[in-house]
């Protein structure tokens, strides 16, 4: 028995290694994509990260200028309603949500905003957004780093276009937002292409999932926390109350979280999003992303696990009985701060 | 039910107690004529809503005001939907909680006691 143990992890461990093999390395990515689903709300007043603060689970009240920080805005039960990205523009916010979520985000926002000084504007319209991925895109403008600079905002003057390019952090993936009015939308992205290679979704879809990154409407919603979904190092449990903090709070503290965002490996091509996953006949989880993997017969996914059950090397199986191996519990963010 | 005073609706009823707390707290905050609060109402907290205290004379011309036990307590227009009916209390020793609220609008309550939600 002991045995056969052993070689289910080596068998994994191969998995693992082949997997980072075939994978682009993201220290030599040099591609960028459409993001214009991205939402943008534009934000002025005094007490605006005092808000966000009383309502998300990061610390943002300290934000400086042209700093950047991802916090989780979450209903009374703790659930996600999303992750929003906050960029300090000195004299005023840009909060960047996920596709679709703009609206979403605005309206919880407005609902909770009484006596504050706040003023919100939805832009998503107004803006275009490219996503890049690479070390040091500065260096396509030729503008030239030093130190603490490359987490900052910085404002990018060409010719054609005026734009923004802002660190993105997702885990350990070097990613920049470039931000500018939508009339430049053309000449930025010829720009990019002059430089950079082009990303379409499905290329962004597979790089994504190799890379364990949730994305709304998939592994982020309103029916699940951000402790199952691996977000723990987006949540300060310092910082006092927000709205979802107890709930949040009590599951960490009595290590009540039920299941686990994990990356698998499935055992087949078909078409597996929503498909339920099973342990000795028992229901154990559900796919909630899922891409073939290039050049191979496996696909890679993402899918919610019962905690029982999502142990790396953990084995199970669809109801067609494909295979799927757990690979790794990853969180986003890292480990609890 | 409506808190009234002389007739007229009181938002926000302060306790004997709560108004000597008051009191020192302005003291200690170097007033020494007038003492004003004014209780409001901000978004987030566990619940949803978080209650808000400040030492201040200064009232809005929107306000809802009223004097009680030598405090001119006051309450925004947006707040008072809220807290209408509320009492500020103050609990000390060793199990004391500070100031504390009874708010009948509240449907739900954190265990801090400073957040609700409606």
């Amino acid at each position: 028995m002991k045995i056969l143990m052993l070689l289910k992890h080596a068998a994994v461990a191969h998995h693992l290694a082949s997997n980072s093999k075939t994978s682009p390395d993201i220290n030599t990515l040099s591609v960028f994509r459409d993001a214009k689903n991205l939402g943008i709300l534009h934000i002025t007043g005094k007490d605006t990260l005092d808000l966000i603060n009383r309502m998300s689970t990061n610390n943002v009240i300290d934000i400086d200028p042209f700093h950047t920080t991802h916090t989780i805005l979450t209903n009374d039960k703790g659930r996600i309603i999303d992750i929003i990205y906050v960029i300090n523009m000195e004299s005023y916010y840009l909060l960047i949500t996920s596709p679709g979520q703009d609206q979403v985000v605005l309206n919880w926002l407005d609902k909770y905003t009484i006596m504050e000084d706040i003023e919100y504007s939805n832009q998503t319209s107004q803006f275009s957004i490219s996503h890049i991925l690479h070390t040091n895109p500065k260096t396509l403008f030729n503008i030239s780093d030093t130190g603490t600079s490359s987490s900052l905002v910085t404002e990018i003057n060409t010719p054609n276009f005026t734009s923004y390019l802002i660190p993105y952090h997702l885990g350990d993936l070097n990613s920049y937002l470039m931000i500018a009015s939508s009339k430049y939308d053309q000449s930025i992205k010829k720009y990019l292409g002059n430089h950079l290679s082009f990303w379409d979704t499905s290329q962004y879809e597979q790089f994504r999932i190799a890379h364990k990154i949730p994305i709304h409407g998939n592994e982020l919603s309103e029916e699940h926390n951000p402790l199952e979904a691996g977000l723990i190092g987006a949540i300060d449990f310092h910082k006092g109350c927000y709205i979802g903090q107890e709930v949040i709070a009590r599951l960490d503290s009595y290590d009540k979280v039920q299941k686990h965002l994990s990356l698998i490996k499935i055992n087949t091509q078909k078409h597996l999003v929503d498909l339920e996953l099973f342990s000795d006949g028992k229901l154990a989880g559900i796919i909630t992303s899922a891409q073939q993997k290039n050049n191979t017969d496996f696909s890679l996914g993402m899918a919610y696990i019962h905690k029982n059950h999502s142990k790396i090397g953990t084995y199970l199986s669809t109801k067609d009985g494909e295979q799927v191996t757990v690979l790794e519990n990853p969180l986003l963010f890292g480990e609890e701060k | 039910m409506p808190v009234t005073k002389d007739g007229e609706d009181i938002t926000v009823k302060i306790t004997e107690k709560a108004a000597e707390k008051i009191k020192y707290f302005a003291e200690k905050d170097g007033t020494d004529s007038e003492v004003g609060l004014r209780v409001a109402v901000k978004g987030g907290g566990c619940s949803g809503l978080t209650y808000d205290l400040q030492i201040t004379t200064e009232s809005m011309e929107s306000d809802k005001v009223v004097m009680q036990h030598g405090v001119k307590v006051m309450v925004d227009k947006k707040s008072y939907i809220y807290l209408v009916g509320t009492t500020l209390d103050f609990s000390d020793g060793l199990n004391g909680k500070g100031f504390t609220f009874e708010n009948p609008n509240a449907a739900k309550a954190c265990g801090c006691g400073t957040s609700f939600g409606v």
